[in-house]
């Protein structure tokens, strides 16, 4: 280290308040909704103009990395994302500063909380998923479709596709997608982790160790939400990776040069092994069921990722087109 | 005479600064400071010039206290936000504070600062910058990727 320590406290911020940030004074806590990674989410009312808002807190560590980047990176894609299917993000507000009551020590002026402020939404999909109407479905269908194809023009994977992070709103009309905090932008040739998406909708070109994918993951996951609204139970509900392969295996058939080039190279192929039988039996268990329903579900989740349909091609499927 | 809207010195680029930028003591000091940092972590050159407008941005709207400490402060705040924005990964904020720094700031206090600096920028990161253009056009003359970082080195 080459240089002098910077004077304990001299850091004297009490003057730079930043002007026209609003606190979280500013709102009334109703009631706690939820739980995230970062600190718990509030519902709350706006003081001034009674409106309901979300809150959800980001507690500030003394972390080595100092404001975190993946709150950072949350910030930056949800003021670039504005759809009426995706979550908006009103404002963000700090928590109260202590320096203006504590007699000039500011020295906990922003040590605390900040708050991102979203629109208010009743519940998430996760409490309709397994009781609702085949035309409800559609309405969502539709909805979640959209508000992905719009993150996907805008080079943006959600990676997190679930019904916890899918909001309602409006007597079950309104659907957004919610919980940005493992989106990303991509480029073609970028490289990520494959550690994203929670198990049950997790592709299985992730769980073979993939670390360059796109916007078909996102597609993989909604074709098991899909999937889960006519069956009422989880598609695929593995408890390890392991077994979540066995049972996309089982159902959608055994990957191999075949029917996904490529496969074979992936990290972890190596370590899996054919389990009885290896044909693709996926549209057996929906045959009770709407014809184009199961041909969209079909194509969603098609073991090669370069294969699967587009939110695109998805929203022009027949599926969409014929009324109920 | 061409009428030149009050203000229009804010849209210019920041590699020709707002004759207020310039005249600031220090700040020529503080982005060849930025640049030296951002050569040692290899870092890409739209790194260096987000860091700079966060500076500039900040600094049009506020002023800082009279201390030599404060404007490093401000430096490495704004150089450690754009390096998460924009690079794969960021070191941390220790390794920042290399090449000649004359304090060393905990990263508590760069955090605090950070929060500062993002509150005063209205959490508005995603400025463009010129080498979207360049990699643009780099493509439009039909070279390679690594002729694209050539010209952005130099731009």
């Amino acid at each position: 280290m080459d240089g002098e320590e910077a004077p304990p406290g001299a850091l004297n911020l009490a003057d730079y308040a930043p002007a026209g940030a609003r606190t979280v004074d500013c709102f009334r806590r109703i009631r706690k909704i939820g739980e995230g990674t970062y600190g718990e989410v509030f519902e709350a009312m706006d003081i001034i103009t009674g409106e309901r808002a979300a809150l959800k807190k980001i507690k500030l560590d003394d972390g080595k990395e100092g404001f975190p980047r993946q709150i950072l990176r949350e910030i930056k894609l949800l003021k670039k994302l504005d759809h009426e299917n995706i979550i908006r993000l009103k404002e963000i507000v700090v928590s109260p500063g202590t320096a203006h009551g504590a007699g000039g020590s500011d020295d906990y002026m922003y040590r605390g909380d900040i708050y991102m402020v979203f629109e208010y939404m009743d519940h998430d999909l996760k409490k309709v998923l397994h009781h609702s109407t085949p035309s409800q479905v559609k309405y969502y269908m539709e909805q979640l479709l959209k508000g992905l194809h719009y993150c996907h023009v805008n080079n943006v994977l959600h990676r997190d596709i679930k019904g916890a992070n899918l909001l309602i709103s409006g007597g079950g009309k309104l659907l957004k997608l919610a919980d940005f905090g493992l989106a990303r932008p991509f480029t073609r040739d970028g490289s990520f982790t494959n550690h994203v998406i929670t198990l049950w909708y997790r592709p299985p070109e992730l769980l073979l160790g993939a670390t360059n994918y796109a916007e078909a993951v996102d597609i993989w996951s909604v074709g098991c939400i899909f999937a889960e609204f006519l069956l009422r139970k989880p598609l695929f509900p593995g408890r390890t990776e392991q077994e979540q392969l066995s049972k996309i295996f089982e159902l959608c058939g055994f990957p191999n040069e075949e029917n996904w080039p490529g496969v074979s190279k992936l990290p972890l192929y190596k370590t899996i092994r054919p389990t009885t039988p290896t044909k693709r039996r996926l549209r057996d268990i929906f045959h009770n069921f709407d014809s184009h329903a199961v041909d969209l579900i079909d194509r969603m989740l098609i073991l090669n990722p370069t294969e699967r349909i587009s939110a695109h091609d998805a929203l022009c499927a027949a599926y969409f087109i014929t009324k109920m | 005479d061409v009428d030149v809207p009050v203000g229009a010195e804010l849209v210019m680029p920041a590699c020709s600064p707002p004759r207020t930028a310039v005249h600031r003591p220090g700040w020529s000091e503080s982005v060849s400071w930025i640049l030296k940092v951002r050569s040692v972590h290899g870092f890409q050159p739209a790194t260096a010039y987000l860091a700079v407008s966060y500076m500039d941005r900040f600094m049009s709207s506020r002023s800082l206290p009279d201390h030599g400490w404060a404007s490093q402060l401000l430096c490495v705040a704004c150089l450690s936000l754009a390096a998460k924005m924009e690079e794969s990964s960021a070191p941390p904020l220790l390794d920042l504070q290399i090449e000649g720094t004359r304090f060393i700031f905990e990263p508590r206090t760069i955090q605090r600062m950070e929060l500062i600096v993002l509150v005063e920028l209205d959490w508005r990161l995603r400025s463009v910058t010129p080498f979207a253009f360049v990699d643009f056009f780099a493509c439009k003359v039909g070279s390679s990727g690594r002729s694209s970082r050539i010209l952005a080195l130099r731009a």
